[in-house]
């Protein structure tokens, strides 16, 4: 019993260690099998997402780095700074920004010879533009210099928060600056635009977001501040892209952030000034397809449309696409930093874009005799004859065609852009001449030009571009995009001519005027290009003039009476305007904005009821016409039928929604009907495409105090009082044109240029025979 | 106590005094330290000498002792350019090099003679202000590093120098 007891007990204990061997070994067997398992399916998973996690780690690693180098160096910076603009402000009187709102080290932004290194085509074409010489170049330093030494260096911050932002964020502009300043020689370099994060407005003066450099985003599209090795980027160069690229990079409000420049008080310490608006004027233009009140329609194009057209790389460059490159070296009309630094390239390209496009035409068009009221026009369509010895005033009419801005744009008291016009016999004798140049350099100073005279509180004018001076302007010969003028020559064809006279008018441009020149380099400098960007020639016979062929650049003859009809209307003659305006419709009756344009200068004229005639044509032919309708609602409520009024706005808002004159229209009827919450929409609306809009900030801060609103109302009468004209102002420039009777001849609309000398009261005027000496060679 | 009072005041009048007897311009016109120490490669002592009503001075930029890397740049205002001007450029060994884009006019080269005899020189003007930029650097004529250089390859960074320097007097 004991020995079955035995038995038994070491059978059991032998089963129950087979059985405990046996889950030993299972147990280990299974375990084993799953280690494999989840071995294999690990050495299976994709590579990423094992990356993924070191990725970021390394990604939070720079971050922390960066962030904490940063930190140290904005202490450093901020011990010495001058914050003359209020604590914390870095960039006042500019409006750069920066991500995190404290100074930035220089060395986060990868340097362009870094960017240059793959991107071989990008380098050589920025290296000769103007963003990357937007600094140094003497043109420039003569004027902010200026403004350092009179006013402070801290004061700089609102002209190199565009012209070297790298220095304004790193807050190198201050006294007893500590930052080296290696980098100014490149500007506006590759990761300054490619580092924007978002336009805070269209206000300008630099009023972009800048990122913290990146030139990598991790896998979650983390922005990896820094530099990394080739290697990384050329494995991942998605994540190259997607942090050197955006959509905004594409758009003109991109370019909005620095091509608009304002004066703002703690500048000038006086208000708020527009400087320049290239921004608004291409708003405004046919080209943004945002305005119907345009005089021509186009195909949309954007800023980066003109000035960086793709062409065919001729470098290694890795941004091609399709074996194009958008344009790095944003040619415009900058002929002078090419030319001091011999960049010929630049130059040359500079020069043909200048020429190219079809810009600008130049049509003589028309002949009036003297004490003839009789108007020999269109040339070349028109039979006439002409006897030596007649006195002849020839109408030039200059059209700004295909430019998305004005003629000339931006800093237009240092540009120089004119109208040479002569005329010569057939011996080569010169009987006129308007818009030479003196022995000296400088432009004849009764050349019809299309600069300004920015002028200062003593009636001076503001010269070497010390913008913080400007009170007035004493006059501004612009010419806004798709618009004309009209400027008339008038001389005396000698008594003795025979055979042909020649007349010639060409607009040419110079980059920058000469006696800017001179105060840069005193008067010891080579000449500076010149370039005629248009020019027309015709051929006039004494005796009988047939009609001849148009030449291949001319306008059709509608669109040359429709653009005296423009000049006409600009120059408040109104009479005349409709005249030419009726020829157009003569010559197009299918052609709406001709009966538009009718009713428009009607409009202008203050004829309210004559206007209704054209604009209702213009809507037979065209019956949801913008611009048609636009003008019927001002009609409308001069007649008082105010929802007509507000459906024809609204239809034209419907086709246009970033019509900025049709949302103040639509504002205003809105607040006439008593409708404050839609008038306030539509301000609002206005606001958000012009921020300068006089009627926005008067109309919400009245709406506001409605409300309640108490402080936004407070804050847009603010606007409206520091925005609005001082008008007081005028008087400096009534001080300026005494001084300068040829400009002030210019600064009339309607105004002659001539080499007769005026007569008043039986006496020759002096100044004007002394330009007859000069003026004719 | 009364001559611890007078003590007093005395010591008041000669720290009223202490500012106006340092030199009255304690910071280079036309570059600071932190950017002449990123031409010399380190933290630099400067200082700043002759300075004259016209605003002419002498900038001494000095890299740590053991280096021996100097900067200098010194400013005049000539009477009469024509005739002065050439008179700077003399101190160039033969090979000048003319560099385009610095000032109204300027060359690069080697001194000729004197105490900075081997040194990099530049000399330009801007109208009738000249600059004498004296460079003493181990690294000197090397090549230069930056594959991109499109301008004269010589000596970029110098040129950088003489940009700043022409840059603040225009």
């Amino acid at each position: 019993m004991q020995q079955k007891d035995h038995c038994t007990k070491s059978k059991a204990e032998r089963i129950l260690r087979i059985a405990q061997d046996s889950i030993v070994v299972r147990a280990g067997y299974s375990l084993l099998v799953v280690t494999l398992s989840v071995a294999s399916v690990i050495a299976f998973l994709p590579k990423t997402k094992i990356q993924a996690h070191s990725d970021e780690t390394a990604t939070q690693q720079k971050l922390v780095d960066q962030d904490t180098a940063r930190k140290q160096y904005s202490e450093h910076v901020a011990k010495s700074y001058n914050f003359a603009f209020g604590p914390g402000n870095i960039s006042l009187p500019g409006n750069g920004a920066v991500v995190g709102n404290t100074f930035l080290q220089p060395d986060t932004f990868p340097t362009a010879d870094y960017c240059g290194k793959c991107h071989k085509e990008a380098y050589h074409q920025w290296r000769q533009s103007l963003h990357s010489n937007s600094f140094r170049t003497p043109f420039y330093r003569t004027s902010v210099n200026i403004l350092m030494r009179t006013k402070g260096i801290e004061f700089a911050r609102h002209c190199d928060s565009c012209h070297n932002p790298v220095a304004v964020l790193g807050g190198g502009l201050t006294q007893a600056s500590v930052v080296d300043r290696g980098f100014d020689q490149d500007g506006l370099t590759c990761t300054t635009c490619h580092s924007v994060q978002k336009v805070d407005s269209t206000n300008g003066n630099g009023s972009y977001v800048m990122g913290v450099p990146a030139v990598m985003v991790d896998e979650k599209g983390t922005r990896i501040p820094g530099m990394v090795p080739d290697a990384e980027i050329l494995a991942h160069l998605d994540r190259h892209s997607k942090a050197v690229m955006q959509p905004l990079y594409r758009t003109p409000e991109f370019c909005s952030a620095c091509h608009k420049a304002n004066l703002p008080n703690p500048l000038n310490g006086y208000k708020f000034i527009r400087a320049f608006t290239a921004y608004d004027e291409w708003q405004n233009s046919k080209f943004s397809q945002r305005n119907p009140l345009t005089f021509y329609q186009a195909d949309f194009t954007s800023c980066q449309g003109c000035h960086m057209k793709r062409s065919a790389a001729g470098l290694a460059e890795p941004g091609s696409k399709n074996g194009t490159f958008a344009s790095h070296r944003w040619a415009a009309g900058n002929t002078a930093v090419p030319f001091y630094y011999g960049f010929d390239e630049q130059l040359a390209k500079t020069i043909e874009f200048l020429k190219s496009g079809n810009y600008l035409n130049v049509d003589l068009f028309a002949i009036r005799k003297a004490n003839d009221d009789h108007m020999i026009a269109p040339l070349g369509s028109t039979a006439f004859d002409l006897k030596a010895g007649e006195t002849i005033q020839v109408m030039t009419v200059i059209q700004n065609k295909n430019i998305g801005h004005s003629l000339i744009p931006e800093v237009r008291d240092l540009y120089e852009g004119w109208v040479e016009f002569s005329a010569t016999d057939s011996t080569g004798k010169v009987i006129y001449h308007s818009g030479f140049i003196k022995a000296d350099g400088k432009l004849d100073e009764r050349a019809h030009s299309f600069t300004n005279r920015p002028v200062d509180t003593t009636g001076g004018f503001v010269d070497n571009h010390k913008v913080w001076t400007i009170h007035s302007v004493a006059y501004d010969n612009t010419v806004q995009a798709g618009r004309s003028t009209l400027i008339r020559y008038e001389f005396q064809i000698p008594a003795d001519a025979k055979g042909t006279i020649s007349i010639t008018a060409k607009v040419n441009y110079r980059h920058l005027r000469q006696s800017y020149l001179n105060n840069i380099f005193g008067d010891d400098h080579p000449a500076y290009p010149i370039v005629e960007l248009a020019s027309r020639t015709r051929t006039l016979n004494i005796g009988d003039n047939p009609v001849t062929k148009p030449e291949p650049n001319d306008n059709a003859d509608w669109m040359r009476w429709n653009n005296l009809g423009i000049s006409y209307l600009d120059q408040l003659q109104y009479s005349e305007a409709i005249d030419a305006f009726s020829h157009v419709v003569k010559l197009r009756p299918d052609y709406a904005d001709g009966y538009t344009n009718i009713g428009l200068t009607n409009i202008e004229w203050e004829k309210y009821e004559s206007a209704r005639g054209g604009l209702e044509k213009a809507l037979e032919l065209a019956p949801n016409n913008a611009r048609a309708l636009y003008y019927l609602a001002l009609v409308e409520r001069r007649a008082g039928h105010s929802e007509a009024e507000v459906a024809d706005l609204q239809k034209v808002i419907a086709q246009y929604p970033q019509s900025r004159d049709a949302r103040r229209e639509l504002g205003i009827s809105y607040y006439q009907q008593r409708r404050p919450q839609d008038a306030m929409e539509q301000f609002e609306a206005l606001q958000a495409i012009d921020p300068d809009d006089l009627a926005a900030h008067y109309n919400l801060a009245l709406l506001y105090r409605r409300m309640g609103l108490k402080d936004k109302a407070k804050e847009q009468s603010a606007m409206f009082v520091t925005k609005k004209v001082d008008p007081g102002a005028p008087t400096y420039s009534l001080d300026f044109l005494r001084k300068h009777p040829e400009i002030s001849i210019e600064s009339v609309p309607w105004h002659v240029h001539t080499n007769m000398p005026h007569t008043e009261n039986g006496e020759i005027d002096t100044s004007a025979a002394k330009a007859v000496a000069g003026g004719t060679r | 106590v009364k001559r611890a009072h007078w003590l007093l005041l005395a010591l008041f009048a000669m720290a009223c005094a202490v500012p106006a007897a340092c030199p009255a311009q304690a910071v280079c016109p036309w570059m600071n330290a932190a950017t002449a120490g990123g031409f010399l490669g380190g933290d630099v002592d400067a200082a700043v000498t002759g300075v004259t009503p016209d605003g002419d001075a002498t900038c001494d930029f000095k890299l740590g002792a053991a280096s021996g890397s100097t900067l200098r740049i010194a400013v005049h205002t000539m009477a009469h350019t024509q005739q002065e001007f050439p008179g700077y450029l003399a101190q160039c060994a033969s090979g000048a090099v003319a560099l385009k884009g610095i000032g109204n006019e300027a060359v690069r080269c080697l001194a000729g003679s004197g105490a900075s005899k081997g040194s990099e020189l530049i000399i330009g003007r801007v109208r009738e202000r000249v600059f004498v930029i004296t460079i003493r650097a181990e690294w000197i004529g090397r090549p230069p590093t930056s594959p991109t250089k499109t301008r004269n390859p010589m000596s970029d960074d110098s040129e950088n120098v003489a940009e700043q320097v022409a840059g603040s007097l225009f």
